[in-house]
């Protein structure tokens, strides 16, 4: 039966190639019996005494790390700002794109909305996992077969430093933000009294007119809601909040836009047929699908260019608010 | 929080302690014995794998003594070494000095 020196060895020597094995071997045991003799000449039973010496030394794997001089971690620190910084540009980028893809194709391949989302969805999250494994993987390996590499941390000069963000919104960003949504509403309103197509001198709206009796006035109301959030930024600023409301109101609008769209109840049937281009439902197919894409396209990148204030807002140092509206009367004027 | 400070100023000194203590041949388990009755509290698993590194460095070289019932690997500080440690000790004088310059400025 084999003691527990001998386990342990044998656990300890497994990592360890051949060439060096003996020569170690040889040493380790030497050193743990003179250890277990140590012990027991100051009055411990062998037993007790082996146990100790073992339990000194620790997980024999750990030992053999050190034996070999293995470095125990995956990504190490001078390349660790690299992997992270590429691992999120290409998720930030890359997924939504593959997202919105996927969307279309299936949109124009008319499923319905829940497989054309729950494909997406997919499809997208296949992506990511792809991409954070392959990311990994090759810092990995630069990390171990490429020691001396250390990406863009050596060439950094102040130089590189970005520009502080303003957290207000520019005056023209203001007015954007403001003019959509009410261009909108008047368009929602507009498109159902006055069309370009007319039936027999009797005007035909573009959108389904069944949906006034909840969507179009639930949009009307995400829009004013929009405008309201646009005049509360402009007044406080860029902060989490005021960011996760934008990206609720931005997913409130898309995503029942894009599921009546994918359900083929946004348009009107009527109109599809009177425009005389050709196969009313490859008609219908190519409008919904550009429509989907657009308003998925937008959305994404409104939700990420949102988020990114917001986060880069966090980080600013912290500077007093001055509120656009508050007077400066606490400050003395200086006389000339 | 205080051990992890404290590890981190032995970790330090462990290697300039081996090259002074092994200008006299020694092997594993006495080493071990002479360092931590000096004071230095290394642990065997950090102690052995250090060996066979300032070996592979240069600065130690081994024998193997088969002299006795027990073989047993001696290690002694070669010339290399013995110049890197004298390089060690004065650096190391040089920073105890600073710092009890240090401290002594410090009182008013």
């Amino acid at each position: 039966m084999n003691t527990l020196t001998d386990r342990y060895i044998a656990a300890a020597l497994r990592p360890i190639p051949e060439r060096q094995r003996a020569d170690i071997e040889r040493e380790l045991r030497a050193s743990v019996e003179d250890a277990v003799e140590a012990r027991v000449a100051a009055g411990a039973s062998t037993a007790a005494a082996e146990e100790a010496a073992v339990r000194e030394l620790g997980d024999p794997e750990r030992l053999a790390a050190r034996y070999l001089d293995r470095p125990r971690y995956l990504i190490g620190p001078a390349v660790y700002r690299d992997w992270a910084r590429l691992l999120r540009v290409l998720l930030t980028t890359v997924v939504p794109i593959v997202a919105v893809v996927a969307v279309a194709v299936r949109t124009a391949t008319g499923d319905g909305a829940g497989d054309v989302i729950l494909g997406a969805a997919s499809t997208a999250l296949v992506v990511a996992l792809q991409l954070c494994f392959w990311t990994t993987l090759a810092f990995a390996a630069v990390e171990r077969w490429a020691p001396g590499w250390r990406g863009t941390a050596a060439e950094w000069t102040p130089a590189d430093l970005p520009e502080i963000e303003q957290s207000r919104v520019a005056a023209g960003e203001l007015l954007l933000w403001v003019t959509m949504p009410v261009l909108g509403i008047v368009g929602l309103i507009w498109q159902q009294r006055l069309t370009l197509v007319l039936d027999d001198g009797e005007a035909v709206p573009l959108l389904r007119p069944e949906n006034w009796s909840f969507w179009w006035p639930y949009l009307m109301v995400v829009m004013v809601l929009s405008v309201a959030l646009a005049l509360w930024v402009w007044r406080v600023g860029w902060t989490v909040a005021t960011a996760g409301v934008k990206v609720a109101l931005t997913l409130a609008f898309a995503v029942p836009a894009v599921w009546l769209l994918t359900e083929g109840r946004a348009f009107n049937p009527r109109i599809f047929d009177l425009l005389d281009l050709g196969s009313a439902d490859r008609v219908e197919s190519v409008v919904t699908t550009v429509a989907v894409v657009a308003v998925m396209a937008a959305a994404v990148g409104d939700v990420i260019d949102t988020v990114r204030r917001a986060f880069r807002q966090r980080r600013l140092p912290c500077r007093p608010a001055v509120s656009p509206w508050a007077r400066s009367s606490s400050t003395p004027r200086r006389e000339s | 929080m205080l051990a992890t400070h404290r590890q981190e100023l032995r970790r330090g000194t462990v290697v300039v302690a081996c090259l002074t203590v092994l200008r006299t041949p020694g092997y594993g388990y006495a080493l071990l014995e002479a360092l931590d009755a000096a004071g230095f509290g290394v642990e065997a698993n950090t102690l052995y794998p250090l060996l066979r590194r300032l070996e592979a460095q240069g600065l130690l070289t081994s024998d193997w003594n088969t002299e006795e019932a027990r073989p047993r690997k001696f290690y002694r500080t070669t010339a290399h070494g013995e110049a890197v440690a004298a390089t060690l000790r004065e650096d190391w004088a040089g920073l105890n000095a600073a710092i009890t310059e240090l401290d002594r400025g410090g009182r008013p």
